[in-house]
């Protein structure tokens, strides 16, 4: 009997395939109708050159952000501090580079040290005191609300210098000096976007020869195709998009190569392989020789680190620094993750599941914003939304 | 006579909570290579509490006494260092203490040895895969594919991810807590055959169970148990269930 099953289970079959894995596709599927939805109201303004460049300017705090808190949420913990460690470490910044003219990249190198101190400070009292996350970070972020506005003084201070500044208003610098139409052409975002494109498809292929030759390959020859060349379309038709208006901002290249090492970090390291671990079953990965605490402590650590970069980039992008900044952005970091499929029990979720729910949430303020709809209704849509795409996680989880 | 491999002198534990509170008092045991060794006892005797203490001291405070292997002393005062030391202790409780319910068997398995499948902190997915499918040959886990999750195997194939977990980590000492609980027969018959092949191989195996025919047919010596002390010490050839019954009343009477 079990050889049986094991030869069905091995059998790659389209319809048993889509039905285990509906849940991977129908995250990209919502991002998709999302945003044709917009394109289609806002009369082709979504898909505009310049507002594409925007987007991914308005949300790559948000995704840098909901890298880390996804590793928080799958380790079973949350962190409401993100926010007001965010705006402080903006704070910070401004005093520094505007008031005491340090050199900007070693105060942005102080300021990550920083996020990653306070990090560490909140994780250790979730790790060794087994304080719960929620009240801890809840303190912090009546803490460090506070202190950014004692650092502050309570006005705003900018603006900063030329070179922070380019952290968010920057472009990878054209070397072509090509023109199309009469118009300046970024050829060296395509040539990238085109490169990447080539890489991400050629290491996609590897891995399923790999399966193949291991008789591992469960995803249907039709889905791998039609995945990969919806990657490259998705992929070189944007960095057009790019292209044609000031090329990639340095901000994509920044969070693009965080996502890459989260991605890899969660799903091929015997680090990332412990986090799900403590998160599905704590007690089972002590008992299994984790060092449970040293591991949440590290990921408040990582956590911090990122919050300050989200929170230097949010600076450098408004180019001043605000008592106000960084309010409500653990909302948005939250929601994405679970949107993205993260649970709440902790030990299930993925880093392009944040990352996708984080764009959705963008594209829809974006897109709600162009069609002049009201901050108030933005709230109530936002907020059927996540609740719309809990909702369906958990009624088909439960439907098996 | 055999050499002990492994041996536990004057080993005191206090309850986590209640730090008057003796759980084991003065414990001394030890075990040879390639012997099974069973522990005996009513519920509370502290049998758990006295393989978890040692563990790595996942429980109890106030921890006192010596653990040699090989005759020498050994560090293990944390559970990674136990581990190193080369102890392994599974679980009574598989799905509380065991197991990621939520996970496949393959993650299970490599999950207290993952050093062993990864190079520099990578794991190759693929040599991971060969092990979990190694260890489903080996102890007949019945399941569709290693990528089953555990939380859909039954109890018997539950246990056997467990064992299987710790056979992987390569320990020269392990502590079997309770491995039979609430398991059909076919596959309390396996778990047997595989603990006879431990010793075979040249391990020394603890079995601490509360069903007393289970332990004279496996276990080679036994140690009675009660109320945190080892009241007696037997062959299994010589032991029966009335003599571990009337250690435990004399224990009492004393």
């Amino acid at each position: 009997m079990t050889d049986v099953t094991t030869q069905a289970a091995q059998t790659p079959s389209l319809s048993r395939f889509l039905k285990a894995h509906v849940r991977d596709y129908a995250l990209l599927i919502s991002l998709l109708a999302i945003m044709i939805f917009f394109q289609i109201t806002t009369d082709g303004t979504l898909f505009k050159p310049v507002n594409m460049t925007n987007l991914i300017l308005q949300n790559s705090y948000i995704v840098i952000m909901a890298l880390g808190m996804l590793l928080i949420i799958v380790a079973g913990h949350i962190d409401l501090s993100v926010g007001s460690v965010a705006g402080f470490i903006g704070a910070v910044a401004a005093v520094m580079m505007v008031n005491w003219k340090v050199d900007p990249f070693l105060a942005g190198i102080a300021c990550l040290a920083l996020g990653a101190v306070i990090g560490g400070a909140q994780g250790y009292f979730v790790a060794y005191y087994k304080i719960p996350a929620f009240i801890v970070t809840l303190a912090g972020m009546l803490v460090f609300k506070g202190l950014a506005l004692t650092v502050l003084g309570g006005a705003s201070v900018g603006p900063f210098p030329k070179v922070f500044q380019l952290l968010s208003s920057g472009y990878v610098p054209d070397i072509f000096n090509f023109t199309l139409n009469g118009q300046p052409f970024n050829l060296l975002a395509l040539v990238i976007g085109i490169v990447v494109t080539g890489l991400i498809i050629f290491f996609n292929y590897r891995t399923r020869q790999n399966q193949q030759k291991h008789g591992l390959a469960e995803e249907p020859d039709v889905i791998f195709y039609g995945r990969n060349i919806l990657i490259a379309v998705a992929l070189i038709g944007f960095s057009w998009l790019m292209a044609s208006y000031k090329g990639l901002p340095n901000v994509l290249i920044v969070m693009f190569a965080l996502i890459a090492l989260f991605v890899f970090l969660t799903t091929r390291t015997t680090f990332g392989r412990r986090v799900y671990a403590m998160g599905g079953n704590e007690k089972a990965a002590k008992l299994s020789g984790i060092n449970t605490e040293r591991l949440t402590f590290l990921i408040f650590v990582i956590m911090g680190a990122l919050a300050a970069l989200a929170g230097l980039i949010f600076a450098a992008r408004l180019n001043v620094a605000t008592p106000k900044a960084g309010l409500g952005f653990e909302l948005d970091v939250i929601a994405a993750c679970f949107i993205g499929g993260a649970a709440t029990t902790g030990g299930v979720g993925k880093v392009v599941g944040a990352v996708i729910g984080a764009f959705i949430m963008g594209v829809m303020n974006n897109g709600m914003s162009i069609m002049g709809i009201g901050i108030d209704w933005q709230q109530v849509i936002k907020g059927a939304v996540l609740m719309l795409a809990v909702f369906l996680d958990v009624y088909y989880k439960n439907k098996g | 006579m055999l050499d002990p491999i492994f041996e536990v002198k004057n080993w005191n534990v206090f309850h986590p909570l209640h730090a008057d509170r003796q759980m084991i008092k003065d414990v001394n045991f030890h075990v040879c290579k390639g012997e099974v060794v069973g522990i005996a006892g009513l519920m509370g005797a502290g049998r758990t509490e006295l393989a978890m203490s040692i563990f790595g001291r996942a429980y109890g405070q106030k921890i006192s006494g010596e653990v040699l292997l090989h005759g020498k002393p050994a560090d293990v005062s944390t559970i990674p260092k136990a581990m190193d030391a080369g102890l392994a202790y599974a679980t009574e409780d598989r799905k509380t203490y065991g197991l990621v319910l939520i996970d496949h068997i393959k993650h299970n398995v490599t999950l207290a040895n993952l050093e062993g499948v990864a190079a520099k902190g990578v794991v190759d997915d693929l040599e991971e895969l060969s092990v979990a499918n190694k260890y489903r040959k080996d102890l007949a886990i019945r399941c569709s594919s290693v990528f089953q999750t555990t939380v859909n195997l039954s109890g018997g194939n539950q246990q056997k991810v467990v064992l299987a977990k710790w056979l992987f980590s390569g320990p020269e000492v392990l502590i079997l807590d309770e491995p039979t609980r609430g398991i059909d027969v076919g596959a309390k018959y396996e778990i047997y055959g595989i603990i006879n092949e431990l010793a075979e191989a040249g391990k020394a195996v603890i079995v601490i169970s509360s069903e007393m025919p289970e332990l004279l047919g496996i276990s080679d010596r036994i140690y009675v148990m009660n109320d945190g002390r080892f009241v007696a010490e037997m062959p299994a050839k010589e032991a029966s269930q009335e003599k571990i019954m009337r250690a435990i009343m004399k224990s009492w009477e004393d």
